[in-house]
């Protein structure tokens, strides 16, 4: 808010007014006079702080200092009441105090801010509401430098409070200094009302007092009550129920003062008392925005009925009323106002409620409430139509000098919570305010935002606060799209640079004619020609070779471009017939195989890390240790049992325990002993019995004698035992055989990994069949067919198709669009160059593949989210989202008509191409 | 006559040192002598006779009977004044919310520690005024603190008005104006009763004459405010009292100067154009979140009104940190900008501007009263100490018969 910058005050920091001379031009796209239609792409001038025309046209006065609001709705500013600040509740202990006046509560260096940022100019301040009556109130401005035009009006009506509120007021104490016996210290002195016919009694004495100059009223208060009875000035009554309103009407009528109601929650009920005396509302919102509505001030008993429809019904009827925010500080005039056409008040209606008919109530037509000719020139900025929800108040004007302006500070959120990301402030924001967004996932936003943080986008959407060092692409009239992928290209390959790689180069044991590299590290990232596909809008490309072999993603960003995946994708080329279909599955099996041998080889090896690291406390597994089951049999006795032996080996020395098992039941003993050279020997000792077991291990098995002394006896066993098989210890694993690496036949484990698909190059019906029954029945892949001639036939069995330019074909005498025909099918279709040059020019594809019967949206998708998800990277590239690449398109109509121009284009945040001039 | 030359005498006697009385002089050769009214004097001398300042300046010839006192190691300034204190009366405020008929006249005690520390300190008047509790709170005094009983510390009894505009706690501002209102009301409409009254009474013929209306003692006070007899010393606590302090003083056609608050810089210009002179609070460098910009700001009072071109004095509290001290707030003043001569104007001249005192006090200059202060060192340096005082040519104070001072430096110098 600009502060009231007086001379010299350099302390006070504030933004310059302009001089007061000199006319102000506004050139507004809508304005709202209220005083009669709506006036689109207009002008208000003001000369001296206040209006002197109004009127449809651009043309400006020479000399004038134009305000661009051209895309902005200006309305009047708006009135409201309020209350001084401090208490609003600290009135006098008077129950009639018609001398203090409000304008004594108002502080005018206050900023007034929370007003202005609700387009609220004019309030008329009413003292306290808690005394019958209260005091008089005044009508001011909230903001501007001279301070005299903002008082409008010094004293303007007397406040009365009916209703409970206002009843039981407290004692008056006034000892007389010094007491005497003549005039001695009086008890409290009791107030009443204590209810309505008080109420109405003491105004009647008032009344009546103020005609008797020798009453005990003070001059001020008397004088004051005269120019009511006098009706010079209105009774401001804040009556709630509908008998308050009938009785305070009725007593209008008696004294004969000019009545205006305040609050009047009840005033449906008598809406013919109201038109027949022609009495004006001022009704109070039942909601403050932004809070829970709490009930009546913790009153238990409900003292009237509010009626949600109460303006439509005032309106519909013929009362003059006016809307005023709730209580406890400013709130949202505006929104009050729209929420009121929930009820059917119309929404020319509702703005006059907020705007003329306050001011003819207050009597202050002559300076406020509409945009006419010779008012003040108080208005309000909107971002769009005043009733509707995402309209901000932008700039509030006042008497000609903007006092308001919204900043990004106003909507803290972004700031406050964007510092709380550790370097959350310093992230680069790129942020493309006003274009049309085709999202291409999610719908189109019609007039969108666009925000790009560090290369990503962070959000798409209507409407956002941006940090104050966001770089701002205005981008109105302008249409966004992602950045287009071109799916199968050569560019980057140049004949010189590239032939040897490309024909043959590092070729090993694989098929001949077989690139082995990825085209990533064939080509120059620096090369000239990305750069001119840049700036035609496409921000990347699948490099293919021309041959079988491995595909690189690479993101265009301007002079140089990245390498997103340097294998993104397998090319491989799909013959017909029965020869090609085994030809095909022998070359599938075989890179099987070669994948399996790796899988499982990696496999092994992470197992056995794993194990080596998990037993705690076992070590290393080694001949002896673990656990052993088997059986024994004493032969002498026929006696057969089970055996357990839980072993642990260090160096030589065994300790463990050894379970025997026979029939009357299982005897466990701790066990010692030695192993050496594949012997083991055994002693365990408990009371009565002692055994000796000798074994010969070999591998997991183990064969031996148990010798067994018990109560004096000596028993033999033979018994045998085994031990599970342990997984191959690490020690083991560096000895295992590490497969044999196969170049051309690494990028296989990727796709059989579906990290990356297979580009089928097929021309025919048979070779689409074979390929389709390689890669769907026999194993199951992600394969996407490449420029297929007769693609036609076989939609129902492709997952997706890339097409090249060269997409029509003539059936039938006809052309058919290929392209056109499987996405009408559902079949997923993207568009490419499939050419050296070609990239720049893919756009012309696009709009040919358009204009030649695929749907536009097709069209699109087949150049942007199509082909990312042929490429699994959807999660980068294809779409405007939220967690995308910032891969942006600005054209100056859909991008898919051919007569769009590329004005902008943004790859990973980064604008890569500007165009110059309109 | 013999009665008052015995009371004369005692209170001689009671008095200080007697040279710079009556005939004889008092000379002060001092190392510097801050004069206030133009430049420092290195080296000067100030020759003091029946209380006045007979000559001030280099080179002087000192007279032959003159009292010497050496200060030639010391620096000379004019005694600080207090334009604006509650400091020194039991209670600074009253029960009820206008008392115009009091005066702290009679509540001042001359025992009171402030009159001892003030010595101390060096201020050398004070204007005793009510508190800002009351709306009207009655008038004030300037004292001296020298003297036993309140008649002999007086300089100017029942000097000025207080008015407050702060109102009570529960109560709202506009009340709180309405009910000053009312009162200032109440009393122009009673003076134009009286007036008419006054009129009125030779007109019975033949019935004795009844004795010509008189003013109710109560009301003397206030009529004498309205008549522009007496000015009054408007507290103000935010900007917004200020210029409704204008309003009221503009309505009722009343002379005022302004005792401010803390939050009444941003009326800094409205004051100056009004030509106002103002007291500034005690607490008058402070720090606050701007409204708009949510940053702390350091307000510094002084600058502000310096550079608004506002005249103001310095007023101290009895707070426990530097604000109780004149050459604290002096000194907190040039270290936040203002220029030193200013500073120290803000503590000795202004004040006497504004109480009136100017043709006796606030310069070291010929034919004002000699009211000076001994300094060790430069008057704000935070070790200099008040060596001497000199109250209207007679040294009141003197460090080194300070019993309690040399107690509680353990009787060091």
């Amino acid at each position: 808010m600009f502060r009231i910058l007086l001379a010299g005050l350099i302390l006070v920091a504030g933004t310059p007014q302009e001089p007061s001379g000199g006319v102000i031009a506004i050139k507004a796209g809508r304005i709202h006079t209220v005083s009669g239609p709506v006036i689109e792409n207009g002008i208000i001038l003001i000369e001296n702080g206040r209006i002197t025309d109004v009127r449809a046209g651009t043309e400006v006065p020479a000399g004038a200092r134009v305000i661009d609001a051209s895309r902005q709705t200006v309305i009047p500013g708006l009135i409201d009441t309020a209350r001084p600040e401090g208490d609003p509740n600290a009135d006098s202990n008077l129950t009639v105090a018609p001398d203090v006046l409000a304008i004594d509560g108002i502080d005018v260096f206050k900023a007034n801010r929370d007003l202005l940022a609700c387009g609220v100019t004019t309030v008329m301040v009413t003292p306290g509401s808690r005394r019958l009556l209260s005091g008089q109130c005044a009508v001011v401005k909230t903001g501007g430098a001279d301070r005299d035009a903002r008082v409008l009006r010094r004293t303007w009506g007397m406040r009365v409070t009916l209703g409970e509120i206002s009843k039981n007021p407290p004692g008056i104490l006034t000892p007389p200094i010094p007491p005497s016996a003549e005039d001695p210290i009086r008890p409290l002195k009791r107030q009443y009302p204590s209810s309505r016919m008080g109420q109405f009694a003491e105004l009647r004495r008032l009344f009546t007092a103020a005609r008797d100059l020798k009453s005990d009223l003070p001059r001020a208060a008397r004088e004051a009550v005269q120019e009511v009875l006098a009706g010079k000035r209105p009774l401001a009554v804040s009556a709630r129920t509908a008998d308050d309103l009938i009785k305070v009407m009725m007593f209008a009528a008696e004294t004969g003062v000019r009545l205006v109601l305040l609050d009047g929650e009840e005033s449906d009920k008598v809406t013919d008392l109201l038109v027949q005396r022609k009495i004006p509302v001022w009704i109070r919102s039942a909601l403050v925005p932004g809070r829970a509505i709490d009930g009546d001030e913790g009153c238990p008993v409900a003292e009237y009925r509010r009626n949600p429809e109460l303006p439509a019904v005032l309106g519909t009827s013929g009362v003059a009323f006016a809307l005023q925010s709730a209580d406890d500080g400013p709130s949202d005039l505006l929104l009050l106002a729209a929420y009121a056409g929930r009820s059917g008040l119309s929404p020319d209606a509702a703005l006059r409620a907020v705007t003329l008919t306050p001011a003819e109530i207050l009597g202050v037509t002559d300076r406020v409430g509409t945009i006419e000719k010779g008012k003040d020139a108080d208005l309000v900025f909107l971002s769009g139509p005043p009733l509707a929800s995402g309209s901000a108040v932008q700039k509030v004007m006042i008497g000609g000098e903007i006092v308001f302006e919204r900043r990004p500070e106003d909507d803290l959120t972004y700031a406050v919570t964007s510092r709380a990301k550790p370097g959350g402030d310093k992230a680069e924001v790129v942020a493309i305010r006003g274009a049309r967004i085709l999202t291409v996932t999610q719908g189109i936003v019609p007039e969108g935002l666009v925000v790009i943080e560090d290369g990503k986008i962070a959000y798409v959407g209507r409407q956002r606060p941006l940090p104050a060092k966001a770089k701002i692409i205005e981008a109105a009239g302008l249409t966004a799209s992602p950045g287009m992928i071109d799916a199968h290209t050569y560019l980057g390959f140049h004949v010189d640079a590239t032939e040897s790689a490309v024909r043959g180069g590092r070729v090993t044991e694989g098929a001949p004619g077989t690139t082995i590299a990825p085209p990533s590290e064939q080509i120059r990232l620096d090369d000239p020609v990305f750069l001119e596909a840049a700036e035609a809008g496409i921000t990347a490309i699948l490099v293919a070779p021309d041959q079988t072999g491995v595909c690189s993603l690479l993101k265009l960003e301007g002079a140089k471009a990245t390498v997103a995946r340097d294998v993104a994708a397998v090319k491989m080329f799909a013959g017909g017939g029965t020869p090609g279909y085994v030809a095909m599955k022998d070359f599938l099996a075989r890179a099987r195989k070669y994948c399996d041998e790796w899988d499982g080889y990696d496999r092994a090896q992470k197992e056995a890390r794993e194990a080596s690291k998990g037993a705690p406390g076992a070590g290393k597994p080694d001949a002896l240790s673990g656990t052993w089951k088997g059986n024994f049999e004493i032969k002498e006795q026929n006696q057969r049992g089970e055996i357990t032996l839980e072993l642990k080996l260090s160096g030589t020395a065994v300790t463990g325990t050894m379970t025997a098992t026979l029939p009357g039941g299982a005897t466990t003993h701790g066990a010692k002993g030695t192993f050496i050279n594949g012997d083991l020997k055994l002693e365990t000792e408990a009371t009565g019995t002692k055994s000796i077991l000798t074994a010969r291990i070999d591998q997991d098995s183990m064969k031996g004698k148990l010798e067994i002394e018990a109560e004096g006896n000596k028993h033999t066993a033979t018994f045998e035992a085994k031990r599970p098989a342990v997984p191959a210890a690490a020690g083991d694993a560096t000895e295992r055989k590490e497969p044999r690496k196969d170049e051309s036949l690494e990028p296989w484990r990727k796709v059989f990994r579906r990290e990356i698909p297979i580009l089928v190059a097929a021309r025919d019906v048979s070779s689409i069949e074979n390929a389709a029954r390689v890669f769907e029945k026999d194993y199951v892949l992600d394969w996407v067919l490449l420029a297929p001639d007769d693609a036609d036939y076989a939609a129902a069995r492709v997952p997706g198709a890339i097409f090249s330019p060269d997409f029509f074909r003539i059936r039938r005498g006809a052309t058919a669009n290929l392209a056109e025909a499987l996405a009408a099918g559902g079949v997923p279709v993207a568009l490419s160059s499939s050419s050296v040059s070609g990239t720049r020019h893919l756009p012309l594809a696009v709009g040919h593949a358009a204009r030649s019967g695929l749907d536009g949206n097709e069209a699109l998708k087949a150049v942007t989210i199509h082909p990312a998800r042929m490429l699994k990277i959807e999660s980068r590239l294809g779409s405007l989202e939220r967690g995308r690449d910032g891969d942006v398109v600005l054209t100056t109509g859909d991008p898919y008509d051919l007569s769009s121009r590329v004005r902008y284009v943004l790859s990973s945040g980064k604008i890569v191409f500007e165009s110059k001039g309109q | 006559m013999r009665k008052t030359a015995l009371i004369l005498g005692l209170a001689i006697a009671f008095a200080g040192p007697a040279a710079g009385r009556g005939d004889e002089s008092l000379v002060i050769k001092a190392g510097r002598i801050i004069t206030v009214s133009g430049e420092d004097i290195a080296d000067g001398v100030i020759v003091i006779r029946a209380g006045k300042i007979e000559a001030v300046g280099k080179g002087i010839e000192v007279p032959w009977d003159a009292k010497v006192l050496d200060a030639t190691k010391q620096v000379v300034m004019p005694g600080f004044i207090e334009a604006h204190t509650f400091r020194g009366v039991d209670r600074a405020n009253e029960n009820i919310p206008s008392v115009p008929f009091v005066s702290t006249f009679d509540s001042v005690n001359p025992l009171a520690p402030y009159f001892e520390e003030a010595l101390r300190q060096g201020i050398t008047a004070m204007f005793v005024a009510p508190g800002n509790g009351n709306m009207i709170g009655g008038q004030g005094c300037i004292l001296k603190p020298v003297g036993s009983i309140t008649e002999s510390m007086t300089l100017v009894k029942n000097h000025a008005l207080k008015i407050s505009l702060d109102p009570r706690p529960g109560m709202s501002r506009m009340a709180h104006l309405a009910a000053l209102r009312r009162e200032l009301d109440d009393v122009v409409d009673y003076l134009k009763d009286l007036d008419e009254k006054k009129r009125e009474v030779p007109t019975a013929a033949g019935s004795p004459a009844a004795p010509p209306p008189e003013m109710e003692i109560k009301r003397e006070v206030m009529a004498k405010f309205l008549q522009g007899k007496l000015a009054a010393f408007v507290y103000c606590p935010t900007s917004a009292d200020v210029l409704r302090a204008i309003e009221l003083s503009k309505k009722y056609k009343f002379k005022m100067k302004l005792v401010l608050g803390r939050d009444t810089w941003r009326a800094a210009d409205d004051i100056a154009r009004e030509k106002l002179e103002v007291i500034l609070p005690p607490d008058m460098i402070f720090w606050e979140t701007d409204e708009e910009k949510h940053e702390e700001v350091l307000r510094v009072l002084p600058a502000i009104f310096a550079k608004a071109g506002v005249r103001f004095a310095f007023q101290t509290d009895d707070s426990s940190t530097g604000a109780a001290y004149m050459w604290y707030q002096a000194g907190a003043a040039v270290r936040y900008g203002l220029p030193k001569a200013e500073a120290l104007r803000a503590a000795t001249r202004t004040p006497a501007e504004i109480l009136g005192l100017d043709p006796r006090f606030g310069t070291v200059e010929k034919g004002k009263d000699a009211n000076l202060l001994l300094l060790t060192g430069d008057p704000l340096d935070a070790r200099t100490w008040v060596d001497r005082v000199i109250v209207e040519g007679a040294v009141v104070y003197e460090r080194s018969k300070d019993a309690k001072l040399q107690k509680i430096l353990g009787a060091e110098k």
